[in-house]
């Protein structure tokens, strides 16, 4: 599946398997970054920052770990007080839900 | 390694924060669910939980324990940090059920959520985390928002029109957008602002999200690459929002 954006394709699956860069600039790198880092192995995060650095520059791994770690407290923000949906997203989310799986839970809903 | 001014002043606001006293909690505990966030990360219950297919089954004692966070207050911080995705509307309602009000279970929620962004960012970039910061005297606030309400969410929110007196700029209204995570620790507004402040120097102010494209920013990475990484913690935070 594919989603448009900045007049290109992009395969939003790489969001759920982690595999390949999804046709994003850099995106194999990023994800392992993130792994590496949501993982909390020092090694592994020294190797996938080096590797994203060398690819995007420091400024870049500096934003990359700024959207990164704001993200911990947004999804810990949405499960934390178990929130709706925004009806806007409803739709949107069940195509990317389809295309990555999420569908599959019980009933379709969270935990 | 050069860091941007505005992600090392948000964080420096943040630490502030965590040494004065909150609306519902003092200086101490905030202090005490900073120790907490981290001591979770070593913690052998949690450990054993996160591979439990049901993690309340697993019995035990939490790592770091201390006696000016109630066992509660310790739950919440160890869940959130690391197993947020297996949070339930049963296990909030036992939580509160246990002793913690609703608007102490989101101060520690909103608090443990922002230190996990500056100990991340800390982390992710190979810097030493920060340390502990001494607690500073005074009392908390305790000002419930009266037109917090309960919606389908766990926890009470303030609505996008229950906006009013020291609250009243809470949200940006000016979009006609206000999305439910920005709403998510309205009960304690506080807690809000600090996600606020953080959203503005690491992403976009909550209601501007939709509406940013990458002529809007100067970020040395693009929306869509930041896409992928917000999208990418989500599903390994199992993230259903």
């Amino acid at each position: 599946m594919g989603g448009e954006q900045a007049n290109r394709e992009i395969d939003i699956s790489v969001v759920a398997t982690g595999e390949g860069s999804g046709g994003v600039e850099h995106g194999r790198a990023l994800i392992e970054f993130v792994d590496a880092v949501i993982a909390l192995v020092p090694e592994e995060i020294h190797a996938a920052r080096e590797k994203l650095k060398n690819a995007i520059g420091v400024a870049g791994v500096v934003d990359a770990a700024a959207v990164l770690a704001m993200f911990q407290l947004n999804t810990r923000a949405a499960d934390a007080a178990g929130i709706a949906i925004d009806d806007r997203t409803i739709e949107i989310r069940d195509q990317v839900g389809i295309a990555l799986g999420f569908e599959s839970r019980p009933e379709g809903i969270a935990p | 390694m050069n860091i941007r001014s505005d992600l090392v002043d948000a964080h420096d606001r943040v630490w502030r924060s965590i040494s004065q006293a909150g609306t519902w909690l003092t200086a101490e505990q905030r202090v005490a669910v900073l120790q907490a966030s981290r001591s979770a990360l070593i913690c052998v219950l949690c450990g054993e939980r996160k591979s439990a297919l049901s993690p309340n089954a697993v019995q035990g004692v939490h790592e770091g324990v201390t006696s000016i966070l109630s066992r509660e207050a310790i739950d919440v911080v160890h869940k959130l940090v690391t197993d947020p995705g297996r949070i339930t509307r049963a296990w909030v309602n036992g939580c509160l059920a246990n002793g913690l009000t609703d608007a102490e279970y989101v101060e520690i929620a909103g608090l443990t959520s922002a230190i996990m962004v500056v100990d991340t960012f800390h982390a992710a970039l190979g810097l030493p985390l920060r340390d502990v910061p001494v607690p500073r005297s005074g009392e908390p606030a305790r000002n419930r928002p009266t037109t917090a309400r309960k919606e389908d969410s766990y926890v009470p929110m303030i609505p996008q029109d229950g906006l009013q007196g020291d609250y009243s700029n809470l949200y940006d209204l000016s979009s006609r957008f206000v999305p439910n995570v920005h709403r998510a620790f309205s009960l304690v507004p506080e807690a809000t602002r600090c996600a606020d402040d953080l959203m503005a120097s690491h992403y976009f102010p909550y209601e501007q999200v939709p509406a940013y494209t990458d002529a809007d920013h100067d970020y040395a990475i693009n929306k869509v690459q930041m896409e992928l990484l917000a999208s990418r913690v989500s599903i390994r935070n199992d993230c259903f929002y």
